[in-house]
């Protein structure tokens, strides 16, 4: 053992102080003083070179004039990728697309074509958007060819009105407004779906396909003691301001989402023949409980009564439809369906559905326009909202007596 | 395009390599001097037609007086004169297309800076300087700047071509166009007017190599993750809600003194090493400065270039002006020192504060590290300091200075990064906040943020950088000879072996890991 920490040091002391090559002695020593310093040193740069030239022949994210025609597959892709393929999925021919935030991300959009009766459909849904990626991501999607209908998730995260962005909403800007030597491209996972695109003629990765299914998480929130305990607290012990009505609301028109989303959107909709679906995702009823509680999450939240605002917000988006007189935009407060909202087996976690039948039902609400805001029923829903919310008051979570 | 795309990295780089050795080969030196000419205006292009235009001119008339210069110099007359009005035609291009803020009111004035701020996005700080003191250059050394830019390389005879394309390739060339660092053009010229110019050799693209990839790791894989995780999001709740826990205000400060520093020493670094790897040796940049023991080290040792430019050009002058003055009537005392060292200190700050942009945590940086400059400068020459400092060990006396220095530092820095005065005031009250963070928020910094972060500052704190570590082939041009401040046992030593090439190899695989993000240097905003 003794020979061995003088040999050591001598090693460390050669390579790590730098002492000439004609000083290295040894095995360790005579592969050091091998000439493979830019061998090497140079490969992460071929490697790089490489990659630059798949994602330059593939352009999968389309942000370049040249490259191979888009073919995106069907609902396999993470998270983190939607965003970079609304520009691709755009170029693609989709007879309807749904865009939204998490609340709209776990819809299939196999789920989407079956219930509305479509055949080429995209869920191009990524979490946190806000106005200002949600307004360029529209209006690129509202020119995709062949496009017949588009489904809007509108949810609270829409009533932000700080130009505030997200990662997943940069992403999607950074991708819109990219040049050809951005190289937002320039991805391990991203070159080699783009291999495969060049192989199997589909931009898509087998690694994707086993990521997307072992992260759904399929467990519902009845069986998440510790949320249904957060829940039944928000209600059992409730906000003092719960039902306050609010002293002030935002008038209509200062709504970022309003002004440079809705109708913006709408005009290009009505110009290309898209019909465009509104939606408010349906929560629990206690949700709105635990808004009142302990949302600190969400910033822009004013005085009084939180859900009470959330409809205000949602009355100004139908008020907008009306006086802009489009057409072609309906606006369903889907959040009214109890056959969704009142049962908590629906969801995965006091917000996102997970069941597909609820899911099926909230498209066949938006279908068949039973929850459609009209001229004549728009006053009563905030009224309605609010037993809903009432509905909850005497309820506890299963276990908590 | 810049020297963090991919593009740039993995395409436009090899590709400029190869053309650079085939120009060197049939065509000499010049030939591989056409090509970086030629390749540089691709890469000026990139950036916009606004900036080609706005730089093709600048080349021009900077060209024309440089000339004009070496000619008043050695024969006739206005030399003075002329470099009078490159620099103010210099100076005058980057206040319009910078101060468009601060310029509005001024009729005909506001409208064109306005148009031109838009036109050209991109900073026209550095080449500014580095234009300007060609002409300085030309004017107090012009037999050498004329030497440089006509003697042919040896065994060649003498071209006409040679003057306008070594100040082509001086002036427009890529690696430093950007973000500096701010050559002299009697540093550059008698390496691109040798004879081996355009040969490439292995040393040079191994030390190059090895810059580039140092560069790359402290920008993608240091800087922009601190940045993203630990430093944005904190000065963005601050900017909207006025306040943060104290935990993050203390985390963001921090993050940031190491975020600015990766980042541009990275940029530095990877300007070098591509400038390198054709055999030119730029000025170095940085030399440890979060290690400094006070300001009068710490500028030793940051944006030397800056330093050593914004010194020549303004504070000398400033200083013999007031030196004079003082002289002439003798004056004694603070009345002597006064117009001959502080005021020149407290002006070279507030302008180098300035220089960064129109705002006004800038010009209070400026001002705070000027008094502050001024007062370490005073301590330093007093009589009492001098007997006394003999009496402590060396390392005790930096160990205090570093005490006293980097916590004023890391406030200054956080100055430097507030939008606003409101935005750093918010901050420093966050420190003292008693908020916590609430129960569930997540927080940005994860445990690969604080492993970041760490490791930043072991890096920042211990290890030798870059230029130490290649000490033997002289990587770079020293501004300043600065004492090592690396501890005897981190001060390794580079050498072109398979060790050093698998380390490498590692830091620039994390680097592309991260690279999918173009992050902007911070510095280029500047």
């Amino acid at each position: 053992m003794r020979p061995l920490i003088p040999a050591i040091q001598a090693i460390i002391g050669r390579v790590a102080y730098g002492s000439p090559r004609s000083n290295y002695r040894g095995p360790i020593g005579k592969l050091a003083a091998l000439p493979l310093f830019l061998p090497i040193a140079l490969l992460p740069f071929v490697g790089g070179l490489l990659m630059c030239v798949v994602a330059l022949v593939v352009d999968p994210y389309d942000v370049r004039p040249w490259g191979m025609a888009p073919r995106n597959a069907e609902g396999v892709y993470p998270q983190d990728e939607t965003p970079n393929l609304i520009k691709a999925f755009s170029s693609e021919q989709h007879e309807a697309i749904m865009f939204g935030g998490s609340t709209s991300m776990p819809f299939p959009s196999r789920l989407i074509a079956d219930t509305l009766n479509y055949k080429r459909v995209a869920n191009l849904s990524y979490s946190l958007p806000t106005p200002r990626d949600t307004g360029p991501v529209l209006r690129q999607l509202v020119r995709t060819p062949g496009l017949r209908r588009l489904l809007i998730d509108v949810d609270h995260s829409q009533m932000r009105n700080d130009g505030a962005t997200f990662v997943t909403g940069r992403t999607a800007l950074s991708v819109l407004n990219a040049r050809w030597f951005d190289m937002p491209d320039f991805k391990t996972p991203t070159v080699q779906a783009s291999i495969h695109r060049i192989i199997d003629g589909t931009y898509d990765s087998p690694e994707w396909r086993s990521l997307r299914s072992n992260s759904a998480d399929t467990q519902s929130l009845i069986d998440k003691p510790d949320l249904l305990m957060t829940l039944d607290d928000a209600v059992s012990r409730p906000a003092p301001d719960i039902f306050t009505a609010p002293r002030t609301l935002p008038p209509c028109d200062s709504f970022t989402f309003i002004r440079d989303v809705l109708l913006p959107v709408g005009r290009e909709a009505q110009v290309q023949g898209v019909t465009v679906d509104i939606f408010f995702p349906p929560m629990p009823y206690q949700t709105y409980w635990n808004w009142q509680k302990n949302d600190v999450f969400f910033g822009s939240w004013g005085n009084g009564a939180r859900y009470l605002q959330l409809v205000h917000f949602h009355q100004c988006i139908f008020r907008a439809v009306v006086v802009a007189k489009l057409s072609a935009v309906r606006v369903n407060a889907t959040d009214l369906d109890t056959a969704i909202a009142s049962h908590l087996e629906n969801y995965r976690d006091s917000v996102h559905l997970i069941r597909s039948d609820a899911m099926a039902r909230l498209l066949r609400d938006i279908d068949s326009g039973r929850f459609r805001l009209t001229i004549d029923n728009v006053d009563r829903y905030p009224g309605e909202m609010a037993a809903r919310v009432r509905s909850v008051a005497g309820w506890r979570a299963p276990g908590q007596g | 395009m810049s020297l963090v795309y991919p593009i740039f990295l993995f395409a436009f780089l090899p590709i400029f390599l190869a053309l650079f050795a085939l120009g060197g080969r049939i065509g000499g030196p010049r030939g591989a001097l056409l090509v970086l000419v030629a390749s540089s205006l691709l890469f000026t292009a990139s950036q916009g037609l606004g900036f080609l235009i706005a730089t093709t001119i600048s080349l021009a008339i900077n060209y024309a007086l440089l000339m004009a210069i070496i000619r008043a110099r050695i024969g006739g007359r206005w030399g003075r004169a002329m470099l009078a009005v490159g620099i103010v035609f210099n100076l005058a291009l980057l206040v319009l297309a910078k101060y468009s803020v601060w310029l509005q009111w001024m009729p005909g004035i506001g409208p064109l800076s306005l148009g031109l701020s838009v036109a050209i996005p991109t900073t026209l700080s550095f080449l500014t300087f580095q234009r300007s003191v060609a002409l300085l250059d030309a004017f107090t050394a012009c037999k050498a700047t004329a030497l440089g830019l006509q003697s042919p390389p040896k065994g060649e005879r003498p071209s006409r071509a040679d003057p306008p394309l070594r100040y082509l390739g001086f002036a427009s060339m890529f690696p430093n166009l950007m973000i500096g660092p701010i050559a002299y053009l009697t540093e550059i010229l008698p390496q691109i007017a040798r004879r081996s110019f355009g040969k490439l050799r292995a040393i040079d693209i191994s030390i190059g190599l090895t810059l580039l990839i140092v560069g790359m790791f402290k920008k993608f894989f240091l800087a922009d993750a601190l940045g993203e995780d630990w430093v944005d999001p904190v000065y963005l709740d601050v900017a909207r809600t006025g306040a943060t826990t104290s935990a993050r205000a203390a985390g963001a400060l921090a993050a940031y003194y190491v975020q600015l520093y990766f980042d541009f020493s990275g940029y530095s670094d990877m300007a070098i090493g591509v400038a390198r790897m054709i055999g030119v040796r730029l000025p170095m940049n940085f030399d440890s400065p979060l290690r400094a023991t006070g300001i009068i080290d710490f500028y030793r040792r940051w944006h030397m270039t800056l330093t050593r430019v914004i010194s020549r050009f303004l504070f000398s002058p400033l200083s013999i002006a007031g030196t004079r003055y003082a002289a002439r009537w003798r004056l004694k005392g603070i009345a002597a020192k006064l117009p001959s060292l502080w005021l020149p200190l407290i002006i070279n700050f507030t302008v180098i504060g300035l220089w960064h942009g129109p705002r006004l945590t800038f010009v209070v940086f400026g001002l705070i590290h000027g008094t502050w400059y001024v007062i370490e400068t005073e301590f330093r020459s007093a009589r009492w300091w001098k007997k006394k400092r003999k009496t402590i060990p060396e390392w005790r006396r930096k160990l205090a200075g570093a005490i006293i220095a980097i916590p004023l530092l890391v406030l200054t820095f956080a100055l430097f990064r507030s939008p606003t005065l409101a935005v750093f005031v918010d901050i420093l009250q966050s420190l003292g906040s008693t908020a916590t963070v609430p129960q569930g928020a997540v927080l940005p910094f994860d445990k690969m943020s604080v492993i970041r972060l760490v490791l930043s500052f072991a890096i920042a704190g211990l290890a030798p950088n870059v230029y130490e570590m290649l000490g033997r082939y002289r990587p770079a041009i020293r501004s300043f000879v600065n004492p090592s401040t690396t501890p005897r046992w981190f001060a390794f030593k580079w050498r072109p072996n398979i060790i050093w090439a698998g380390l490498l190899f590692a830091l620039a695989m994390l680097a592309m890991h991260e690279m999918a993000t173009v992050t902007p240097f911070v510095y280029q905003v500047y």
